[in-house]
């Protein structure tokens, strides 16, 4: 009797533990599905080099990638560099979302350390970032030829990210 | 250059202190003492790695080492001296690792304390330390590694600490905590020797009393300083806020006091000894799972700054390997502790009982409710809720009063059985006194009584009777009142501050008095006993911010005061601050927040009225200070 | 009775009675603090009783804040893209709110359709929305 007694402590806690578990999981999961498959969000806001308004149909040339920055965000210089390399190697164009921001501030910036955009969408209000669902800076997702949403990546890209989430898609 | 150097270093010290962590099971396979002896120096050794890397960090910052990303996402150039020291431990990296330089003090001064204590007991203590230890240094590694370089490309300036940061009381707040929560891990280091080397008496009890007394005095501390930081700082005159975060400090405290009671009776009637162990396990648990709910973001706070599932599964994985695996221990070893002595139902022994009852049921109600909008998310799918402050102020009330109550009456009750109830009376007498005396000088003051006032009076009275007035009844020589008081100081103060802290609470609460008002330059508005004039508004700029600055002048009678309420603007991350002026006296705060332009010359004001609220801070400070020397008293006697 | 088992009875009446007490309070206090969380279009669609208090989140749509002049009276509309809500609130606003950004609010239902809030919450990180709120807004796409 009292063996068992002093074995509830932890058959409580083992259910505590799981139950921890399993509250942490469900975010993950979510953040993927929701946006997925979609089309992209209609949208009309200036660039960032100019004050031209441009909306969904000046993302053109598709397949392309949307990378979400901005100058305060300093895991977006982490992942600057794997950009331009992919500016050079890859035929996918990349647009920026500069989000947040400052405009000459961001400007600055593209000019001192290089530009891997085509162009960026000036969204300094968080709007387009918002029908997104952006958590934060930095977010890459990838548009396919259709103009529907096939990848979402919250973080840094990293060639690691690119050859197991990207390039899958981009090759099929 | 010097960041490479604090990097190497800590992983250094995640080598020693896996191998301090694991000698002991060394020593069992080889049976040299060897693997004994080498624990303690060892562990000085894993003190000044972290602490020298930690040095290096500070180093980085003072230097705007901007190629580190901790220091650019939380530092700027422009930012003082002082507040670059800060900023090392100002965002989840960096706390981190000020949290292991804790541990690792504690687990030398445990050394310090112990070295001439039996070696395989003090071995295993230390080991179980630095088990801890290289856990929390491999999460910082793996997870928040604070030497990650931006390389090439690094940013000239820093992104700024986070402006609600910058400040006094937030420099020492996080280590103040962090020597709290850390601390937990001594009793619990202490319970796992103790139960593999089965002897678990009234001197080990003794010897983890200091420790846990320790840990609750710096929790208090860092809890007070917290609430005092969010009480200016945040702008809008809130103390607590049954965040989940300030939960998270709350709870531990809370099994703490229980422990140090619990052990106490251990010590000295050899009762409740699986009790005291099992709380030593939940109250380090707590600790951890504190640490897992502000970083894991599994709950939504304001507090919550860094939000990563990664991070929370980490601490998960640490979380249930040292509670589970103390849990099997505790199971395996712990079937047969002889000592049962039986005394009645009045006894101190069943005081101290019913003590840590409500102390652990209060403790885990209040767990409860802050996990609980994860509970009704998983069970109604998706439904999002919130608890809210009533909940735990439904909770509290109850509690406060059976503690309060036991308090006053607690040092008059007999071990074994109690045989005198004269006590009673006399405290009665006392405390009504007191109670009358205390009520006239309110209802002259503020002029108004409520309820939760009153009940707040009575319980201050209650403690302050049992624990002062009666024992200087008591002692009918002057020079023998002088050694009781001496003698009990640690108990006297601990009490007393506990009665500070529930009168302040309780006046706060009730007798508060706040408006949201409209002033035009000149105009003036009668709340309470005083009036707020808004004399005019000034813009410059600072070092690092723009400021709006209100100056409001506090007329009460012919004293008049001209205090300033600000509204900044920080220039590298655009952030708006409210900055409040307060007019500190001794029974209440005069306390005035900035609020929106409403036109020419025109604001929004919000005036409130903070009575006894200091007496909280004091309370607290005074059950500090008696934790403090209770467990130096301990050390000592013990050290002799 | 024998002294031992008198006292294991009082120990576990003890911790009967205070757990009781406390599942009795946690009951109540749950009760009374308990609010549940909609968006716009669900407050429609639930028909929430007048008086009960919920708290509702969306993005503060632009241009529709409007103050009165000379007092801290204000109404603005906020909106999950699907249908929009009316807000009305007495007081300061807190230091992060903006048009166009996510605020949650803690309040009732009048028997207009009216949300007339008490409290309005801004998280401090200016980078993020609240939580329930980007959930939603994402729901919405």
């Amino acid at each position: 009797m009292n063996r068992v007694t002093h074995f509830l402590p932890f058959i409580f806690f083992i259910f505590f533990i799981i139950a921890l578990f399993s509250f942490l999981d469900k975010d993950e999961d979510q953040l993927r599905s929701v946006l997925l498959d979609k089309n992209f969000p209609d949208f009309s806001l200036p660039k960032l080099e100019s004050q031209e308004i441009v909306t969904g149909q000046d993302l053109s040339e598709l397949p392309s990638l949307l990378n979400v920055w901005a100058t305060w965000c300093i895991a977006c210089r982490v992942e600057h560099p794997f950009l331009m390399r992919l500016k050079e190697e890859s035929t996918v164009k990349i647009y920026g979302l500069n989000y947040k921001d400052q405009r000459e501030k961001a400007l600055k910036l593209l000019d001192q350390i290089g530009n891997p955009y085509e162009f960026s969408i000036f969204d300094q209000k968080g709007k387009l970032a918002l029908d997104l669902g952006v958590y934060g800076a930095p977010e890459t997702f990838l548009i396919d030829e259709k103009g529907v949403i096939r990848v979402r990546h919250v973080g840094v890209l990293t060639e690691d990210v690119w050859e197991k989430k990207f390039k899958v898609i981009l090759d099929e | 250059m010097i960041a490479e150097i604090g990097h190497l270093l800590l992983i250094g010290a995640l080598v020693i202190s896996f191998f301090v962590g694991f000698s002991p099971l060394c020593r069992f396979i080889t049976k040299d003492n060897f693997f004994y002896r080498v624990t303690g120096p060892l562990n000085i050794l894993v003190l000044f790695l972290v602490l020298f890397s930690f040095i290096s960090l500070i180093y980085s910052f003072l230097n705007d080492d901007f190629s580190l990303a901790y220091v650019a996402n939380n530092s700027n150039t422009l930012l003082p001296v002082y507040y670059k020291l800060a900023a090392t431990w100002g965002a989840h990296e960096g706390s981190l690792l000020l949290w292991i330089f804790c541990l690792c003090l504690w687990a030398t001064s445990y050394l310090f304390f112990n070295r001439k204590k039996d070696e395989e007991f003090v071995a295993l203590t230390l080991a179980v330390l630095n088990q801890i230890i290289c856990a929390f240094i491999a999460f910082t590694l793996f997870t928040s590694n604070p030497f990650e370089r931006l390389l090439p490309i690094m940013p000239i300036q820093g992104s700024d600490l986070n402006p609600l940061l910058q400040d006094f009381a937030f420099t020492i707040h996080p280590p103040l905590l962090y020597l709290g929560y850390s601390g937990l891990a001594v009793p619990f280091a202490l319970s796992i020797a103790a139960l593999i080397s089965r002897n678990i008496d009234s001197v080990w009890a003794r010897d983890t009393r200091p420790w846990s007394l320790l840990s609750s005095g710096f929790l208090t501390l860092g809890i007070a300083v917290g609430s005092w930081w969010a009480y200016y700082e945040l702008g809008w005159g809130g103390w607590w806020f049954w965040d989940p975060v300030e939960n998270a400090a709350f709870v531990p405290w809370l099994i703490s006091i229980a422990m140090f009671h619990s052990l106490i009776v251990t010590e000295r009637r050899g009762l409740y000894k699986n009790w005291s162990i099992l709380l030593t396990i939940l109250a380090f648990a707590a600790s951890i799972l504190g640490t897992f709910l502000v970083r894991s973001g599994v709950l939504t706070s304001v507090h919550v700054f860094a939000l990563d599932p990664e991070r929370g599964v980490f601490i998960l994985v640490i979380f249930s390997y040292f509670i589970l695996g103390s849990l099997i221990i505790y199971s395996l070893m712990n079937n047969k502790l002889p000592g049962r002595s039986t005394y009645s139902l009045i006894s101190r022994e069943f005081g101290f009982l019913l003590n840590n009852l409500l102390l652990v049921i209060l403790a885990i109600s209040i767990m409860f409710g802050t996990l609980f909008p994860l509970i009704y998310e998983a069970i109604y799918d998706g439904k999002q809720i919130s608890v809210g402050p009533p909940y735990y102020q439904v909770l509290i009330l109850p509690f406060a009063i059976g503690l309060s109550f036991l308090q006053g009456i607690g040092l008059y009750l007999g071990w074994n059985s109690t045989k005198e109830f004269s006590f009673l009376k006399r405290i009665a007498i006392e405390s009504f006194s007191l109670f009358l005396l205390i009520c006239l000088f309110v209802f002259l003051v503020f002029g108004k009584f409520s309820w939760g006032s009153v009940l707040a009076i009575a319980m201050f009275c209650w403690i302050v009777s049992g624990n002062f007035i009666e024992l200087i009844y008591n002692s009918s020589h002057l020079r023998d009142l002088k050694a009781v008081l001496f003698k009990r100081l640690a108990l006297i103060s601990a009490h007393l501050g506990m009665a500070f802290l529930v009168l302040g609470v309780g006046m706060v609460t009730t007798f508060s008095l706040e408006r949201e008002v409209v002033l035009s330059e000149g105009e003036g508005y009668q709340l309470g006993d005083v009036t707020f004039t808004f004399k005019g508004i000034e813009e410059y700029k600072d070092l690092n911010y723009y400021v709006d600055s209100a100056r409001i002048e506090i007329k009460r009678n012919d004293t008049v005061n001209e205090v300033r309420a600000e509204k900044r603007i920080y220039l590298s991350t655009n952030q708006t601050m409210t900055e409040a002026a307060i007019k500190p006296t001794l029974l209440q705060d005069y306390y005035v927040t900035l609020g929106d332009h409403l036109g020419d010359k025109t604001w929004s004001f919000k005036l409130q009225i903070k009575p006894f609220i200091r007496w909280i801070w004091f309370g607290a400070i005074l059950i500090a200070f008696g934790t403090f020397v209770s467990s130096f008293n301990i050390l000592k006697k013990s050290h002799e | 009775m024998n002294p031992l088992r008198k006292q294991r009875l009082y120990v576990v009446l003890s911790i009967f009675l205070g757990t009781a007490i406390a599942v009795l309070l946690v009951f109540q206090g749950l009760s009374k603090s308990i609010n549940l969380f909609y968006s716009p279009s669900e407050i429609l669609k639930a028909q929430i009783e007048a008086g009960t208090e919920i708290r509702v989140g969306g993005m503060v749509k632009k241009g529709s804040v409007y103050r009165e002049t000379n007092s801290l009276k204000l109404s603005f509309e906020i909106t999950d893209f699907e249908e929009d809500l009316v807000i009305e609130y007495e007081g300061i606003l807190p230091d992060l709110f903006s048009e166009e950004a996510g605020v949650v609010l803690k309040g009732t239902i009048n028997s207009k359709g009216v949300f007339v809030a008490h409290e309005v919450l801004a998280k401090h990180d200016e980078n993020y929305m609240p939580p329930e709120v980007a959930k939603t807004l994402k729901q919405k796409k």
